[in-house]
C-alpha cells in the first residue's frame, strides 16, 4: 500500500475516482438533477398560494376560489411529489449502481492479486474494503451528491431573492460564513483523518472475528476462549475509541452551522436594526429578509451534513484504492489471443533459477541456483528435508511467484512468454494445502473445467480412489462440502483435489505432498491408477516417502534450497547421501518393527 | 439439498418485542439518556427563542410606532442582541454535548452488543460452524451490529422530541379550533396506513439486503482465502460471474428499498398537503361564513404547517429503525439459539493425574442416518500409548472429535476416570486434553504466540526448550526475527511441514494429561520425524496418549494398536499380536513395507 503518499494527493486521487465512476452516469446525473431543481422550484410555489390565500380572505373571496387555491396546493405538491420520487429513484438508484460496478471491480483486481499480496493482507482487512468502506463511498456518490446538489440548488435560490431585496444586507448575513469556512476546513481535514482509523480499525476488527471464526476448533481444543474474548474485546475497545475521536469533531457540525445560521439571523438583526432605526430601510423589508433567513437554515444543516459525508466518502474511496492501485506482481505479459506461445510438448526445465519470498531481506534464498529439465512425459520426484523448497519451486511453474534470476521453461518457451491461461491449463497442481470450495463434490471436481461428463466424473473419482465413499454419500456427488471441505476426512479432502486436477487433463500433473493423509492400502491404488494417467503426461511427485517415489524415473533431492542431488533411486542409493540417509533411517524403523 | 443452514430468521419476531429487546440495551445508560433528552429539550426551547428576541426587537424598538427615543432603541437593540449571543452559545454549547453523549451511548451499546455476541459465539457447539460461513458470521458480529448504531446516535432520543412536540401542537390545534383540528386529523389514519404498507415493504426489502451481504461476505471470505486455487484453476473468470450474480442480487434488493424511499416521502408530502387543503376550505369558508376569526385561520395554518414537521422527521426516524430491525433480527436469532453442547450445572473436578479413558458403545453421526462410528468401544490405561489406524475416512478424526467434545455422542458414553466427558466442564476437558488437530491452524501473529496462544503461564524457555526438542527450532532460528516474526493468515508463509511442527509443539508446551495425535507428523520429513519420536517419548512418560497416523513407523512406539474400519473396531492389540493374526493391520503392515521385504531379499540374496 502507499502509505507514504501525501493525503493531499491520496484525497485528489479518491477525488478522481469517485469523478470517474459519476462520470459513466453523467446524462442520469443531469436528469436527476433536473428533476431535483424542478422539485425546488416547485416547492416556492406552496407558500405563495398560501399567501395569496390569505390575502385573498383578507380582501373577501369566494368558497370556488377557496376550492381552487385548495386544489392547486394539492396539484402543485402532487407534482413536486412526482419529480422528487424521479430524483431519489435516479440519483440513489446511480449510486447502488456505483457500488455495484465498484464492488466488481475490487473483486476483479483482488482475482489478478498473487499470492505474495495476500501473504500480508488479512481476509478481513480485505472483506471490510468490500462492505463498510465501499458503503461510505455509496453514501458520497448517492445521498452526498443529491443533498449538495440540493443544498446548492436552494440557497441560490434564496440568496438571489435576498441579494434583490438589500445586497448589503445579504453581505452581512454571510459574514459568519467566512469563519465557518475556516472552521470547517480544518474540521473536513480531521474528520477525513479520524475516519480513516476509524475504518482502519474496523478492518482490523473484522479479521480478528475472521480468525477466530475460522480457528474455531483451535481456540476450542486449547480452551482459549477467554483470552480470544479478551483480545476481540481490546479491538473492539480501540474501535470505540476511534470512533468516539472521530464523534468529537463530528458531533460539531450540526451545532455549528445552525449557530452560523442563527449568527447570521444575529447580524442582519443587528445591522438591519440599526438601519431601520436610522430609517436607512423599512421594517417590512428587515422582516422579509429575517424570513429568508430561516430558509436557509435547513441547507446549512444540510451542508454539515453532507461534508460529513463526503470526507467519510473520500477516505474510504482513498483506502480502497490503495488496493486499487496495487498492481499485480505476476500480469499476463501476454495476451494467449495475441503472439501467447501454444504449448505443444509438455517437457520442462528449470535454468539456474533462484528465489525468495523476500528480495530485500538479508536471508538466505528459499531457492539457489536450481537447474534440471524433465522431459516431455517423464516423472520426476522431488524429495527433501521440511522447508527445503519443494512447494515453493513448483509454485514457481505456476507462476504464483516470480523467480529473482533464471528462467523456467515450458515446452522449451520461457514461462512468462506463454499467457497465464495456457500455462495453468497445461500445468495441474494438487496443492499440499487442500482448499475445496462449499458446493458440491461434483462441482469441486469439475472446478477448472467448463463442464464434465458423469462418465468422467465417475472415472476420475475411480483414479483418486474416493468413488466408493461418494457413492456412499446420501447425495453422492452432489453433497454440498462445507466451507474448506470442513465434513470431509483429511483423506477425503486429499482425494478430491486429486480428481480436480486430472480434470483439467493436465500435460504437466504436480503432486505435492498429495498423498500425506492417506492410508498405505489406498495410496498404493491412487498411485497404480496415477501411474496409467502420468504415462502420457510429464509428471512431478513430492513426498516425504521413499516409497510413494521410488519408482520415479528420475528422483531429485533438495536441501536447503539447493539441488543436492539427481538420479534413480538405485543411482541415490549407492551414491550414498542424503537420499540414502533418508532411505536407511526408513529401513531401521520398519526392522526395528520387526524385530 | 443445501448443507448450510439456511440464513433465515427461524421465528418471525414480533417488531414491537424486536424494538423492545433493542431499547434493552439502552438499560445501563439510563442516566445518559435521560440526560440527552434534558439536553435535547433545552435545545429545542433555546431554538425558539430567537424568532421570539426578533419578534420583541421589531415590536419595542424597531418597529416605527415604538414611542422610545432613539438611544433608548439602540441600547434595546443591543440588550436584544447580547441576549441572542448567549442563547446561540448556549445552544451550541448545550447541542454539542446532547450529540456527543448519545455517540458515546450508541458506541457503548455496540460495543455491548458486539461483546455478546462474540461471547456467545465462543459457546456454540463445533458444529454449528460447520453449518455456517465464517462470512455470515463476520457479518452478524461487525456489520449487523453497525447498523444499529444510527438507531442509537439519531434515532431514539429525537424520537421523544419529535412525539412531544407532535402531541404539542396537536393540543394547540385542538384548543385553537376543534372543528378543524378533528378535519386536520382525518389525514392521519391514511398516514399510518401508508406507513403500514411501507413498512411492510421496507421490512422485506431490508431482510433481504441484510441476507445478500451476509452471502456476499460468505463469498469473499471464501474466496479470497482460496484465492491461489482460483487462479491455479483459471477460474478467475467464473468466480467473478458468481460474484455478479451475488452482486446484482444485492443491487436489486437495495433498488427495491431505493424505490421504496422514494415513494413514501412523497406519499407523506401529499399527505400533508392534503390536510393544509382542506384547512384552506374548511377554514377559509369558516372564514367567509363569519364562523372562524381571520387571525385564527392563519395561526391555524402555521401551526399545521409545523405539525407535518415532525411527521416527516418521525417517518425519517421510522426508516432508521426499520434498517435497524432487520438486522437485529438476525443478530437476536443467532443470540437466542443456544448452544447446543453445555456445560453440566455443577461439573465435576478432572482428574489432576492421567486417567483411563473409555470408549463405551459409542455410535455417532454427524447427519441423522448416516452413522459414522457404530458400537465403538475401548479403554486405554493411565498412562498408555495407543495408535488408531485404519483406512481414510474410516472416523479416526470423529473420534478425537468426540473426545474434545466438539460433537456430543449419539449413544454410549465417553469415561475419563469413569466419570462421563459431559459431567466435566468444557474448559478443564480442553485443559486435560490437548490435540493436535489433522487440519492445521495458525493464527496470523508471530510464531511465539502460535506456540503458546496468548497463555503467559507458558514461559519462553519452556518454549524454546519444546521446539528444540521436535527440531522446530531448525527453522525457526533461520528466520530474522525468530519466534517474534509473524506469520500469515493460517501460517501460510510457512511450508506445511513447518507449520504442522508449530501445532506440534503448541500441545507439548501446554503439557496435557492426555496427548492426541492426528496425523500430526503427516507431512514432516523422516529425520524431523525421527526427532519428534525421541521427543515424544520424553515428554510423554507418564501421560496417555492418542496417536493417528498412517505412516505406520510413526506409531511404533505405542503400547497398542486398534484397528478402525468403516466406523467399527474390527482389530485390536499389540504390533506383534495383529501380525500374527495377519488382518486387516498386517495387510497395511504388509503394504507399505513389501518393497522394502523385497529389497532386503534382494540384498540378501546379492550378499
Ligand atoms: N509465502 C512465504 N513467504 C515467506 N517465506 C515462505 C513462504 N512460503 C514458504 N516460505 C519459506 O520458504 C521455505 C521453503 O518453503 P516450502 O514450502 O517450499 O518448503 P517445502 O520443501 O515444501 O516443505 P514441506 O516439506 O514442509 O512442505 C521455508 O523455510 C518457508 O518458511
Ligand atoms: N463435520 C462433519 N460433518 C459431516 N460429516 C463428516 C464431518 N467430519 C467427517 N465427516 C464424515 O465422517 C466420516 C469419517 O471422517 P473422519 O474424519 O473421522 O475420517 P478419518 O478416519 O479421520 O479419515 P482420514 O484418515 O482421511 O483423516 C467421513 O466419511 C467424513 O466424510
Ligand atoms: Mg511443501
Ligand atoms: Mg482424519
Amino acid at each position: 500500500m502507499s502509505e507514504h503518499e501525501s493525503p493531499d494527493s491520496k484525497r485528489k486521487k479518491a477525488l478522481a475516482a469517485v469523478a470517474r465512476h459519476l462520470k459513466n452516469y453523467k446524462r442520469g446525473l443531469t436528469l436527476g438533477g433536473l428533476c431535483l431543481v424542478v422539485t425546488n422550484l416547485l416547492m416556492l410555489a406552496n407558500p405563495w398560494i398560501l399567501k395569496v390565500t390569505i390575502d385573498g380572505l383578507q380582501a373577501g373571496t369566494t368558497s370556488r376560489e377557496l376550492l381552487n387555491y385548495a386544489i392547486a396546493f394539492v396539484g402543485i405538491t402532487v407534482a413536486s411529489g412526482v419529480f422528487r420520487f424521479l430524483m431519489r429513484r435516479i440519483m440513489i438508484g446511480i449510486s447502488r449502481k456505483i457500488e455495484l460496478d465498484m464492488r466488481g471491480e475490487y473483486f476483479a483486481h483482488l482475482e489478478s492479486l498473487s499470492p505474495s499480496f495476500y501473504n500480508q493482507h488479512r481476509t478481513g482487512d480485505l472483506m471490510a474494503l468490500a462492505t463498510n468502506d465501499l458503503n461510505a463511498v455509496r453514501s458520497l456518490v448517492g445521498p452526498g451528491v443529491m443533498y449538495s446538489l440540493n443544498t446548492v440548488v436552494v440557497s441560490a435560490m434564496t440568496l438571489s431573492l435576498m441579494i434583490v431585496l438589500s445586497w448589503r444586507l445579504t453581505v452581512v448575513a454571510l459574514l459568519p460564513m467566512a469563519i465557518l469556512a475556516v472552521g470547517m476546513y480544518h474540521s473536513m481535514k480531521l474528520i477525513h483523518k479520524y475516519f480513516e482509523k476509524v475504518q482502519e480499525r474496523f478492518g482490523g476488527l473484522n479479521s480478528r472475528a475472521q480468525e477466530n471464526l475460522s480457528g474455531v476448533r483451535v481456540v476450542r481444543a486449547y480452551a482459549r476462549e477467554d483470552y480470544e474474548t479478551a483480545e476481540f474485546e481490546k479491538h473492539s475497545r480501540i474501535y470505540v475509541d476511534a470512533n468516539m475521536k472521530l464523534y468529537r469533531i463530528q458531533s460539531l457540525l450540526s451545532p455549528l452551522l445552525t449557530s452560523v445560521a442563527g449568527l447570521g439571523g444575529l447580524f442582519i438583526l443587528a445591522y438591519g436594526g440599526k438601519q431601520v432605526i436610522d430609517q436607512a430601510i423599512t421594517l417590512g423589508t428587515l422582516v422579509a429578509f429575517i424570513g429568508y433567513m430561516t430558509m436557509l437554515v435547513w441547507p446549512m444543516i444540510a451542508l454539515g451534513w453532507v461534508m460529513n459525508i463526503m470526507e467519510r466518502g473520500l477516505a474510504s474511496m482513498g483506502r480502497i484504492n490503495a488496493i486499487l492501485h496495487t498492481k499485480p506482481e505476476i500480469k499476463d505479459d501476454v495476451r494467449s489471443d495475441a503472439g501467447g506461445i501454444p504449448v505443444t510438448d509438455c517437457s520442462l526445465s528449470f535454468e539456474n533459477v533462484s528465489f525468495s519470498y523476500d528480495a530485500s531481506q538479508d536471508r538466505a534464498p528459499v531457492l539457489c541456483d536450481i537447474s534440471f529439465s524433465v522431459r516431455d512425459g517423464e516423472t520426476v520426484a522431488i524429495v527433501g528435508p521440511t522447508g527445503s523448497g519443494k512447494t515453493s519451486l513448483v509454485s514457481l511453474i505456476l507462476r504464483l511467484y516470480r523467480p529473482q534470476t533464471g528462467t523456467i521453461l515450458v515446452g522449451g518457451v520461457p514461462i512468462e512468454e506463454i499467457s497465464l491461461s495456457d500455462l495453468r491449463t497445461v500445468v495441474g497442481l494438487i496443492p499440499q494445502d487442500i482448499f475445496l470450495f462449499s458446493q458440491s463434490i461434483a462441482e469441486n471436481v469439475a472446478f477448472g473445467v467448463p463442464r464434465l461428463e458423469e462418465s468422467e466424473l465417475d472415472r476420475l473419482s475411480r483414479v483418486a480412489a474416493i468413488y466408493g465413499e461418494v457413492q456412499n454419500f446420501p447425495h453422492k456427488y452432489q453433497t454440498v462440502i462445507g466451507e474448506r471441505g470442513i465434513n470431509l476426512s483429511g483423506g477425503q479432502k486429499q482425494r478430491i483435489a486429486i480428481a480436480r486436477a486430472l480434470a483439467k487433463k493436465p500435460g504437466i500433473l504436480i503432486l505435492d505432498d498429495a498423498l500425506s493423509s492417506v492410508d498405505t492400502d489406498t495410496e498404493e491404488r491412487i498411485l497404480r491408477s496415477l501411474r496409467d494417467e502420468m504415462k502420457q503426461r510429464t509428471s512431478i511427485l513430492i513426498s516425504h516417502r521413499i516409497s510413494t517415489v521410488r519408482e520415479a524415473d528420475r528422483i531429485l533431492v533438495l536441501n536447503e534450497g539447493k539441488l543436492v542431488e539427481a538420479g534413480t533411486h538405485q543411482e541415490l542409493i549407492a551414491s550414498r547421501g542424503l537420499y540414502a540417509d533418508m532411505y536407511d533411517k526408513q529401513q531401521i524403523m520398519y526392522s526395528l518393527e520387526r524385530s | 439439498m443445501e448443507y448450510f443452514d439456511e440464513d433465515e430468521v427461524q421465528g418471525r419476531p414480533y417488531d414491537r418485542t424486536l424494538m423492545r429487546r433493542i431499547l434493552g440495551y439502552l438499560r445501563p445508560y439510563r442516566g445518559m439518556v435521560v440526560l440527552s433528552i434534558v439536553l435535547l429539550l433545552l435545545v429545542s426551547v433555546l431554538q425558539l427563542a430567537p424568532p421570539y428576541l426578533t419578534k420583541i426587537a421589531i415590536d419595542q424598538y424597531l418597529s416605527p410606532a415604538s414611542s422610545l427615543d432613539i438611544d433608548a432603541r439602540y441600547f434595546g437593540l443591543l440588550k436584544i442582541i447580547g441576549i441572542f449571543v448567549l442563547v446561540l452559545l448556549l445552544a451550541f454549547v448545550i447541542s454539542y454535548c446532547q450529540i456527543y453523549v448519545m455517540a458515546f451511548v450508541g458506541q457503548r451499546i455496540m460495543f455491548d452488543l458486539r461483546m455478546q455476541i462474540f461471547r456467545h459465539l465462543q459457546k456454540k457447539e463445533v458444529s454449528y460452524f460447520d453449518r455456517n460461513p465464517v462470512g455470515r458470521l463476520m457479518t452478524r458480529l461487525t456489520s449487523d451490529v453497525e447498523v444499529l448504531n444510527e438507531t442509537f446516535t439519531s434515532g431514539v432520543v429525537a424520537i421523544f422530541l419529535d412525539l412531544f412536540t407532535l402531541l404539542g401542537i396537536m393540543i394547540v390545534l385542538c384548543y385553537l379550533n376543534l372543528r378543524l383540528a378533528i378535519i386536520t386529523f382525518t389525514v392521519l389514519p391514511f398516514l399510518f396506513v401508508a406507513a403500514m404498507i411501507f413498512r411492510a415493504r421496507v421490512h422485506r426489502t431490508y431482510r433481504s439486503v441484510r441476507k445478500r451481504v451476509a452471502a456476499i461476505n460468505a463469498f469473499l471470505q471464501e474466496n479470497i482465502t482460496g484465492m491461489s486455487v482460483v487462479q491455479i484453476f483459471n477460474r478467475e473468470t467464473a468466480q467473478y460471474e458468481k460474484f455478479s450474480h451475488r452482486n446484482k442480487k444485492l443491487y436489486q434488493a437495495h433498488l427495491d428499498t431505493v424505490v421504496a424511499y422514494a415513494v413514501f416521502y412523497p406519499a407523506i408530502e401529499i399527505l400533508s398537503a392534503i390536510a393544509i387543503a382542506l384547512i384552506i376550505w374548511f377554514g377559509g369558508r369558516g372564514v367567509l361564513a363569519g364562523a372562524m376569526t381571520f387571525g385564527a385561520l392563519v395561526a391555524f395554518i402555521q401551526y399545521a404547517q409545523r405539525f407535518y414537521r415532525p411527521i416527516s422527521d418521525l417517518s425519517e426516524k421510522y426508516n432508521i429503525l426499520q434498517a435497524a430491525m432487520a438486522s437485529s433480527e438476525r443478530i437476536f436469532d443467532l443470540l437466542d439459539n443456544e448452544p447446543r453442547i453445555q456445560d453440566s450445572r455443577n461439573p465435576k473436578k478432572i482428574p489432576t493425574i492421567p486417567a483411563e479413558v473409555i470408549f463405551d458403545h459409542v455410535s455417532f453421526s454427524y447427519n441423522p442416518g448416516e452413522e459414522v462410528l457404530h458400537d465403538v468401544s475401548f479403554r486405554v490405561a493411565p498412562g498408555e500409548k495407543v495408535a488408531i489406524v485404519g483406512y481414510t475416512g474410516a472416523g479416526k478424526t470423529t473420534i478425537i472429535n468426540l473426545l474434545s467434545r466438539f460433537y456430543d455422542v449419539e449413544q454410549g458414553r465417553i469415561l475419563i476416570d469413569g466419570v462421563d466427558i459431559r459431567d466435566f466442564s468444557q474448559r478443564d476437558l480442553h485443559r486435560y486434553i490437548a490435540t493436535v488437530l489433522q487440519d492445521v491452524f495458525l493464527f496470523s501473529g508471530d510464531i511465539g504466540h502460535n506456540i503458546h496462544l496468548g497463555d503467559r503461564a507458558i514461559s519462553d524457555a519452556k518454549m524454546m526448550e519444546v521446539s528444540r526438542y521436535i527440531n522446530a527450532d531448525k527453522f525457526i532460528n533461520k528466520l530474522p526475527l525468530r519466534y517474534q516474526e509473524t506469520v500469515g493468515e493460517r501460517g501460510r508463509t510457512l511450508s506445511v511441514g513447518e507449520r504442522q511442527l508449530l501445532s506440534f509443539a503448541r500441545a507439548l508446551v501446554y503439557e496435557p494429561k492426555i496427548l492426541v495425535l492426528d496425523e500430526a507428523t503427516s507431512s514432516v520429513d523422516t529425520d524431523t520425524e525421527y526427532l519428534v519420536q525421541d521427543a515424544l517419548k520424553k515428554f510423554m512418560s507418564g501421560r496417555t496418549s492418542i496417536v493417528i497416523a498412517h505412516r505406520l513407523s510413526t506409531i511404533r512406539f505405542v503400547d497398542r494398536i486398534i484397528v478402525l474400519h468403516k466406523g467399527g473396531i474390527i482389530e485390536e492389540g499389540t504390533h506383534q499380536e495383529l501380525l500374527e493374526h495377519g488382518g486387516h493391520y498386517s495387510k497395511l503392515y504388509d503394504l507399505q513395507y513389501k518393497d522394502q521385504e523385497k529389497e532386503i531379499q534382494f540384498r540378501r540374496d546379492a550378499g
